[in-house]
């Protein structure tokens, strides 16, 4: 399964990028998505954020299909 | 030089047209907004018009030095550089002004945010809000403008005056890249550079 990955905020300062894709057979749900980003980024063990699918918030057993877009979302400052 | 994010905001020169969009790049020409907003208003008979503007503040704030004592010392916010979830943003701020209108009985709502870069002294946030009387008018901005700091999927970095006007955000010049951590040095300069802004919220993370 392929995902695109989009990051925000200041998790760009823990993981280095804006943007990323995961490519792992393995992923099924939105939460094994992100212990595998976790496992690739472990300060982001440290943070607050939540995960959308496609724009929408998604807990962590929403089923996941190839070529979503998940987006890690800190808390929001905007205003 | 480069805009500091990569986003989907309509063209500063089209923003105005562009009724539906709710974000615009760079500062946003409140007076456009309130001259159309009051025009709808007329025709829909409305006796009320309130508007907030949010405007970028030069603040004085604690930064690290790039030093080995990492001591704070205070620097200047010469602009706020917005980065927007722009699909999400603009779904929710449009049922954000439907939800409004709805349970205040404000007959319109119209929410527009910055993206990009908006230096201190201008407007990177405008609410218009009309209504047959000004009870509704008053409920519909004040639900308005503290919704939209919560709810909507936007961020702020406060870039401080001194450093490189196109300074981005750590990790904003490297979107497809594969994960890996910004070079030190790199790291260091943009610290100084400016830094993000936490918000209010703060969510479980899921």
């Amino acid at each position: 399964m392929v995902l695109h990955v989009r990051v925000f905020g200041m998790l760009q300062e823990c993981t280095g990028t804006t943007a990323l894709e995961l490519n792992d057979s393995s992923i099924a749900t939105v939460g094994d998505a992100d212990a595998v980003l976790r496992r690739r980024f472990p300060c982001l063990e440290h943070l607050t954020y939540r995960v959308s699918r496609n724009a929408h918030f998604a807990g962590r057993g929403q089923a996941l299909e190839d070529g979503d877009e998940l987006a890690l979302l800190p808390p929001f400052s905007g205003g | 030089m480069a805009p500091p994010f990569r986003h989907t905001a309509v063209p500063r020169s089209l923003h105005q047209i562009a009724a539906c969009m709710h974000l615009v790049d760079g500062p946003i020409d409140a007076e456009a907004f309130r001259r159309a907003l009051s025009g709808e208003a007329a025709a829909s008979g409305c006796g009320a018009v309130a508007e907030f503007v949010g405007m970028v503040r030069a603040d004085l704030v604690d930064a690290k030095s790039t030093t080995a004592d990492e001591q704070p010392h205070t620097r200047a916010v010469e602009a706020i550089v917005y980065e927007a979830y722009a699909p999400m943003a603009e779904r929710i701020l449009a049922e954000l002004e439907r939800e409004i209108q709805k349970a205040s009985g404000a007959m319109l709502c119209r929410i527009r945010h910055s993206v990009g870069a908006v230096p201190a002294g201008t407007a990177s946030m405008w609410i218009g809000v009309a209504a047959v009387h000004r009870a509704e008018a008053f409920e519909a901005l004040r639900s308005a403008v503290d919704r939209v700091k919560v709810e909507a999927p936007v961020w702020k970095w406060e870039r401080f005056a001194g450093g490189e006007s196109g300074q981005q955000p750590p990790g904003s010049s490297t979107p497809d890249a594969a994960p890996h951590k910004p070079p030190a040095r790199q790291a260091d300069d943009r610290k100084t550079a400016g830094r993000w802004v936490t918000g209010p919220q703060s969510p479980s993370s899921f």
